[in-house]
């Protein structure tokens, strides 16, 4: 009231979240305002901190990865995949060929179940709620597909160090065959909803700009990064588990704006589904864990039978693995970003130290410089654009 | 011309019925919970179960793999020595309230014993509840098998 004279602009400062349903989790925002537009945005982070690279020096290293499930939960296999895939730098084991693949599989498919919750929340948010609904609907052929290959819909801790814990069933490969013939009819669904929708392009083109320059500097990832122009992807540039045997684009859109990062998500669907059908096509048969008996949990079959298998069990169950003295640093692609394990290892069962490299959180750090200058109600938006998961955020 | 027309004769909104109606008939893909239960895959983890020998006595043999693996710390065994010097099992609990589900204590039993079973109803009122114990844990075994044999499966 006392400025209304004089024209001076006062800030005005609000608090978005951490119980706002559009802030996807625990976020909260401090958000600094002038009129409507924004001057500043603080996250504050941490109302989900649960401490998991504290535990983890307290867990051995086969313990640790139902831990990795309630990083980023939407996308529970990847995480497994990249701390497995850490612990197994160590060793240096070779995993059998069919274990990669389905690896493989699990992942793209971990990525195609992130990026539908990401339309769906992220249109939704914008106002669009018919998306949502069909992109639910897809979503939850992945989680059943999760729920037959390994018992569970979200928490599925079916990595292990060495390969997978058991081959996926019969049905498994029919649902997931039905599901990759269909599933570019659904990408072709949501992008006539939405590519073309007016509405849609008004809240997205120009919004939360975002320079190739930027984003290399903020150390963002994955379609955050790929949405500003920069053509990197780890899959490609520092390839694991197989995929320099797949075919795939990295897609790229030079604008930087969230209708960019909106494309290149919605190829990266499509790209995801084509992995997902050639490892499918070119399965080969074979062994699920590796036969190396420093990381290697004998199948059960064996473990009934033979003398040598049961001792192996039970010493690897009380007594963990021991990678040698060291540490080892392994990022995988995840849908969100390069998602890192870096573990530091005594000799002991239980890693010394284990840093998590969460995307979500480096990608946090760019929404103050997104935000800046545009209206609240887009501020929505961009977390949207941003994609982020309190889980793996504040750990 | 052709926006008048459109415009004139509705045509977006009976598309838009068009589709409505055409999910009318489709197959429903949501079900009523309470009153109906999802379908399970048969590798669900659920409330665990302790298989049975034939004569009635638990597979378990106390080893403590299970409590061993277990990364929520949900199970405790306790054991004594029989008058025959056998290992006796005199206490075996899961704590459901602790347990993450994540299939551990199955793969870690040596003796095919413990294993993880598709009843997810686990809703209590009081904490103890939560707490099951080798009776409850046989008893459940029993439930599994005749759900299973309902159903044609094998275990």
């Amino acid at each position: 009231m006392q400025n209304m004279n004089n024209n001076v602009a006062e800030i005005v400062t609000v608090n978005m979240g951490p119980q706002h349903p559009s802030t996807h989790g625990v976020l909260r925002l401090v958000v600094d305002l002038d009129g409507e537009t924004i001057v500043n945005v603080t996250p504050d982070v941490g109302y989900l901190h649960r401490g998991t690279e504290k535990l983890a020096e307290n867990r051995t290293y086969h313990q640790f990865i139902p831990l990795t499930d309630r990083l980023d939960y939407l996308s529970p296999l990847s995480n497994n995949l990249a701390y497995c895939l850490a612990v197994e730098k160590f060793f240096g084991v070779k995993i059998p060929e069919r274990a990669d693949y389905m690896r493989v599989i699990y992942a793209e498919l971990a990525r195609v179940a992130s990026h539908l919750v990401w339309i769906a929340t992220h249109a939704l948010d914008i106002g669009a709620m018919t998306v949502f609904l069909y992109a639910f609907r897809e979503r939850e052929r992945v989680l059943d597909m999760f729920e037959c290959a390994t018992g569970q819909r979200m928490t599925s801790s079916w990595i292990r160090i060495g390969g997978v814990r058991a081959d996926a069933p019969e049905e498994f490969f029919k649902l997931a065959k039905d599901f990759v013939d269909e599933f570019d009819g659904f990408v072709d669904l949501y992008e006539n909803l939405l590519t073309n929708n007016r509405i849609w392009k008004m809240r997205t083109i120009g919004i939360g700009m975002l320079n190739a320059d930027d984003a290399q500097d903020y150390g963002t990832s994955g379609p955050l990064m790929r949405g500003a122009g920069i053509d990197f992807d780890l899959r490609r540039d520092e390839p694991y588990c197989c995929y320099d045997k797949f075919q795939f684009e990295i897609p790229t859109q030079p604008e930087g704006d969230t209708y960019a990062r909106y494309k290149v998500r919605m190829k990266e669907l499509r790209e995801a589904n084509k992995i997902v059908a050639q490892a499918l096509e070119n399965l080969p048969e074979g062994p699920i864990m590796t036969d190396d008996p420093r990381v290697a949990m004998p199948a059960h079959e064996d473990v009934y039978e033979r003398m040598e298998s049961l001792i192996r069990r039970f010493y690897l169950i009380s007594k963990g693995f021991r990678p040698p003295k060291g540490e080892t640093y392994q990022g995988i692609e995840a849908p969100k970003g390069e998602l890192g394990f870096y573990i530091v290892s005594e000799g002991e069962e239980r890693p010394y130290r284990l840093k998590i490299r969460a995307p979500s959180y480096v990608n946090l750090g760019v929404l103050n410089h997104m935000a800046q200058g545009h209206m609240l109600a887009d501020l929505v938006a961009i977390i949207g654009t941003n994609d982020v998961v309190l889980g793996e955020i504040d750990r | 011309m052709k926006n008048i027309f459109d415009t004139l004769l509705l045509t977006e909104i009976f598309q838009g019925l068009g589709i409505t109606l055409k999910h009318l008939f489709k197959k429903k893909i949501t079900y009523k919970y309470p009153y109906e239960d999802t379908p399970i895959f048969p590798r669900f983890r659920g409330v665990q179960y302790i298989k049975t020998h034939e004569n009635g006595a638990t597979k378990c043999v106390g080893c403590y793999l299970c409590q061993k693996v277990c990364p929520s710390e949900c199970i405790h065994i306790v054991t004594d020595c029989g008058p025959n010097g056998e290992r006796l099992i005199r206490k075996y609990e899961i704590d459901l309230s602790r347990c993450i589900y994540c299939g551990y204590c199955e793969e870690a039993c040596p003796v095919d014993a413990v294993h993880m079973g598709r009843d997810y109803h686990t809703t209590d009122s009081t904490r103890d509840n939560y707490v099951i114990n080798m009776k409850t844990l046989s008893e459940n075994y029993k439930k599994e098998l005749a759900n299973a044999q309902a159903k044609g499966e094998q275990l």
